[in-house]
């Protein structure tokens, strides 16, 4: 459970019931008002939490970020070798997704719905692990640096939309094919292709 | 750019208004240049204060149109939205036709593609930001117009799986990857203001599309010919 949704606070308690909502039924029609009614609180008591829904959006979006990263970070720093550790980051990031859902669809599909400078950063931290690979001395790109950028770029669309289309089921179906996709162009067809028979 | 009526072109910062019209042609003309103007303002406008930022008033304000006119075109806000996109999505693809139509093979072709829309982007931020930027936050609708549109570049690059060794495997989830990872190289620089270095993302780009179906080597080749694949018109 996230340490911001804990409902055995009021601040929790907002919290856990935006996400549950969130996760059930997307930001788009959400109001005050249903928020209010879901968590049985007052809009004098939401306000003394937070400024607006995007407010408490932002709170929750941002912690899932952290707890993300820092997941993904132990998982990747716990391998010696690049590839183990990017993998193990890989499906940190998705066994996180898998245990909360809610947090999956908030995070993921409704990213848009936070500050776009957040959500950049996120994808950032994606390309400089990737960014880690070890150089071949026969890999031919020009820009390794900006393959890493496209590569956490499709990594993120396509978890997106896993979710939104298939829920976080989807997503831990395809740990391998997220993990070839990055895995290609640094380590080959080969390596590659035994990451896709792992899953 | 060529895109709009010449005058639009020379315009002031302020619009003006074009002359009212007394016959039936006069007046379809108007009303879709006024319909035009509406949606260069709404770019301009979307691309800078963002979609939740913008009002009606900031763009009939912008296109020097009355607000009876925005109604006339549009039912609202998002309706304009959604318009401008579409005419994006088809123009940005007629753009590329040509140069896709000329090269032979497909990993040309999809060189093609993607310089013609590298092109199209430079040639028009604020259109090209409101469009692959800010459509997303825009609601449903016009999130699920994005993700359809999206989508349909998939075909044309699953395509090279043709030009795979029989023996490889491919994810069912890497043209998606693909499409995902261009559009967001351009999603990050025109919202950093990074315009001029779009062009120089081509190679990357390139080598990301073509390397998972032609492998490294041939996909790099191609890259360094990226110069060659400028749009012909």
């Amino acid at each position: 459970m996230l340490a911001v949704a804990d409902p055995g606070s009021e601040r929790g308690l907002i919290c856990a019931t935006m996400l549950g909502l969130v996760g059930r039924r997307g930001c788009a029609e959400l109001a005050l008002a249903d928020l209010e009614r879901a968590a049985g609180i007052t809009a004098h008591e939401f306000h003394a939490h937070f400024a607006s829904l995007e407010d408490c959006f932002e709170a929750i979006w941002t912690e899932i970020d952290a707890e993300l990263r820092r997941r993904m970070h132990a998982a990747y720093q716990a391998e010696e070798e690049w590839r183990a550790g990017l993998r193990g980051a890989l499906a940190a990031a998705v066994e996180l997704f898998v245990a909360d859902p809610p947090a999956a669809r908030l995070y993921l599909v409704e990213a848009s719905a936070v500050q776009p400078l957040r959500r950049t950063r996120s994808l950032e931290a994606l390309a400089e692990m990737l960014d880690r690979a070890p150089r071949r001395d026969d890999l031919p790109f020009a820009d390794p640096r900006l393959l890493a950028e496209a590569l956490a770029g499709g990594v993120w669309s396509t978890a997106a939309g896993l979710v939104r289309d298939g829920g976080v089921v989807a997503l831990e179906a395809a740990l391998g094919e997220l993990t070839y996709l990055c895995v290609l162009p640094f380590c080959g067809r080969e390596a590659a292709e035994e990451e896709l028979r792992r899953s | 750019m060529g895109r709009y009526p010449r005058f639009m072109e020379v315009l002031p910062g302020h619009l003006e208004r074009l002359p009212a019209g007394g016959d039936r042609f006069q007046a379809e003309l108007l009303s879709r240049d006024q319909r035009e103007r509406i949606l260069m303002a709404m770019f301009e406008i979307v691309a800078k204060r963002g979609y939740q930022g913008t009002t009606v008033e900031l763009i009939v304000k912008r296109a020097g149109v009355a607000r009876a006119t925005f109604y006339e075109n549009f039912e609202n806000r998002e309706a304009c939205l959604l318009a401008g996109f579409e005419e994006t999505v088809a123009d940005a693809r007629a753009q590329a036709e040509p140069a896709v139509a000329a090269a032979k093979e497909w990993p040309q072709k999809v060189a093609a593609a993607i310089a013609a829309l590298l092109d199209y982007v430079v040639a028009d931020p604020a259109r090209a930001r409101t469009c692959l930027v800010e459509t997303v936050s825009a609601g449903p609708p016009a999130l699920e117009r994005y993700e359809q549109a999206m989508a349909s570049f998939a075909p044309a690059l699953a395509a090279g799986r043709a030009y795979t060794s029989e023996s490889a495997r491919l994810p069912e989830t890497l043209e998606d990857s693909i499409v995902g990872g261009i559009v967001w190289m351009v999603h990050l620089r025109l919202q950093r203001g990074e315009v001029d270095q779009i062009p120089a993302l081509l190679p990357t780009m390139l080598e990301f599309s073509l390397a998972p179906y032609l492998g490294e080597t041939r996909a790099a080749e191609i890259a360094a010919t990226a110069a060659g694949f400028a749009n012909p018109s």
